[in-house]
């Protein structure tokens, strides 16, 4: 009964990075009170590159540079706020805050 | 910018759980700040899909005339349908609820709940304080009875006392873990929620959702036709869809366990995909207008005696104090009568002066004592969901439909499919299921469960 996913078909056909920006451009809105402080810091010198968060972020903002997770770069605009990679990091290398008050991803009628 | 340096009573977070607590706690004449993230309450959230009428006007007397209520669906019950990959086979499983509050269940958008909620409570007295995020807790480490908290900290450092402090903020909340309530969050019980709201033609929501007119004059539904669907489920992850004819939109919701996608590196997209591809009947035409991307606890991991939800000085509400269940989509209406039962404690105590820690104890005694603590009880699939390992439930219950399926019993309603279906899947189930049937069928002396209860007995000795 059913479709049967596996594992290693799920993981080629991975959406993530970019093409998952490009699915949340225009319908993740974001308040119009710019952040003013990166609520998650990366530290690159722990990171190993496994890319979990790079692989996993609901909104794209993760990308990989030189071989290690760089959220800096694309996460001000896109990040949802989710908590996901702070949960999966398995090194601790993700700091993470919610955005300062009155910032950040809002939810609201299109 | 707080008006006053010194309150009776802060709520950190203007959700459902928080605005009630607000409300309740300024009609009662006590001084109340009302603490908020975002700039209106209703722009950071997530799930929460329907309320109980009774309890919802009992905390707001003109909850009837919001303007959200004008058109909105209500549910007479909550009855899950089942999916099998946009087979035709179409089995209903229900969720039975087991109490009086439940009734009248309006499909809302927290969207305009929230805010409107927030309003209210503003309007009877409460103080707002919006864009402000709150980092952590003042203690007062010299008092009689040892360590007590006496205030929060917001973002800029500022911080504001009061005597009592309702945390209302939510799952995976700041304060409870930083207070040390919550010792570290787990992640290996922490799900991600998607919610893809869609835009679709009222008449078209009508048609495929099954909507009736209930005898209030709004689009009403019942057993049998019902817009919450779950689809069997692969690969541990649950999804249901949730119409709003009101509203004219489509809530589709995710569930995924952390754990899961860690393991399968799954991007959460992906689940997106493929339940559309599930649900195309429903969304043909649709058009997806918004997302948001929310933590939640795992199944295995709710239980509403899993931590501790109070402190001198500070009460966790709602998620904060890991009352929620996304399968029911109802822990909106826990997390307000919990904030309701504390605005109500915290004004006894001003009455009598007497803000010791066994008067905050006494909020934990009251809502386990209430229905929101019986519903953690009840018998039915929702304790399921509770009491297991989610990818076994998820795996069992697949199992169950194909099940029902596959014995032909189709579009039966729960107390026909209790005898025919579940006893097939008891075998499977029953290892997992029968110490906490057992206990809560001998707690409840539930009789409708009574030839399920025989057969669990019988395998189990």
């Amino acid at each position: 009964m059913g479709v049967k996913y596996k594992t290693d078909m799920l993981y080629e056909n991975t959406i993530r990075g970019a093409e998952v920006r490009k699915r949340v451009n225009g319908i993740l809105v974001m308040s119009e009170n710019k952040k003013t402080e990166e609520h998650i810091k990366v530290d690159r010198e722990k990171c190993t590159g496994c890319k979990l968060c790079y692989d996993l972020c609901p909104t794209g903002s993760y990308e990989m540079t030189e071989g290690k997770a760089d959220w800096a770069t694309f996460g001000m605009d896109y990040c949802g706020e989710c908590g996901l990679c702070r949960y999966i990091c398995p090194v601790g290398a993700i700091e993470w805050n919610y955005p300062e008050g009155g910032t950040g991803k809002i939810h609201q009628w299109a | 910018m707080p008006k006053k340096d010194r309150y009776d009573l802060i709520v950190v977070g203007a959700g459902p759980g928080g605005s009630a607590c607000a409300i309740t706690a300024a009609r009662l004449g006590l001084d109340v700040l009302l603490v908020e993230r975002s700039e209106v309450p209703g722009q950071k959230n997530m799930s929460g899909a329907v309320l109980f009428t009774p309890i919802s006007t009992e905390i707001y007397p003109n909850f009837m005339s919001a303007p959200f209520m004008e058109g909105a669906t209500t549910l007479a019950q909550i009855a899950v349908k089942w999916t099998l990959d946009n087979d035709e086979h179409e089995v209903l499983v229900g969720l039975s609820p087991g109490s009086d509050v439940m009734t009248g269940m309006p499909v809302i958008d927290r969207v305009e709940t929230d805010k409107w909620m927030a309003e209210q409570a503003v309007t009877a007295g409460a103080e707002p304080l919006y864009s402000t995020r709150v980092d952590n807790v003042v203690w007062d480490f010299d008092g009689p009875e040892g360590p007590r908290v006496v205030g929060i900290v917001t973002e800029k450092g500022e911080k504001i006392y009061s005597s009592a402090i309702a945390d209302c903020s939510g799952i995976d909340s700041v304060i409870a873990s930083r207070s040390g309530l919550v010792p570290g969050h787990d992640w290996k019980k922490s799900m991600i929620a998607a919610k893809v709201v869609y835009k679709l033609d009222k008449d078209e929501i009508w048609e495929r959702f099954g909507f009736w007119t209930g005898k209030d004059g709004r689009p009403a539904c019942d057993w049998g036709v019902t817009p919450v669907y779950f689809g069997n489920n692969p690969e541990f992850f649950s999804a249901h869809f949730a119409a709003d004819y009101h509203a004219g939109v489509i809530e589709m919701t995710i569930y995924e366990c952390v754990d899961e996608m860690v393991k399968s590196r799954t991007n959460i997209w992906q689940r997106v995909d493929w339940f559309e591809q599930t649900g195309k009947n429903f969304l043909k035409g649709a058009e997806r207008v918004r997302v948001n991307f929310h933590p939640l606890n795992c199944f295995d991991a709710i239980g509403y005696d899993a931590i501790r939800s109070y402190l001198p000085g500070l009460v966790l509400v709602g998620d904060a104090a890991s009352c929620a269940n996304p399968v029911e989509s109802w822990g909106a209406n826990v997390a307000q009568w919990q904030g309701r039962m504390f605005a109500q404690l915290v004004a006894a105590m001003k009455k009598d002066n007497d803000w010791s820690k066994a008067r905050f104890a006494e909020y934990e005694t009251r809502w386990q004592n209430d229905w929101v603590g019986d519903d953690t009880h009840l018998i039915d699939l929702t304790q399921m969901f509770r009491n297991g390992k989610f990818g076994v439930f998820m795996t069992s219950l697949d199992a169950m439909v194909a099940r029902a399926v596959w014995g032909k019993i189709q579009c039966e309603p729960y107390s026909k499919l209790i005898p025919a279906g579940i006893a097939k899947m008891l075998p499977e189930m029953v290892p997992l299921l029968a110490p906490s049937f057992l206990q809560d069928a001998a707690r409840h002396g539930l009789e409708k469960l009574a030839p399920v209860m025989a057969i669990a007995q019988k395998i189990k000795d």
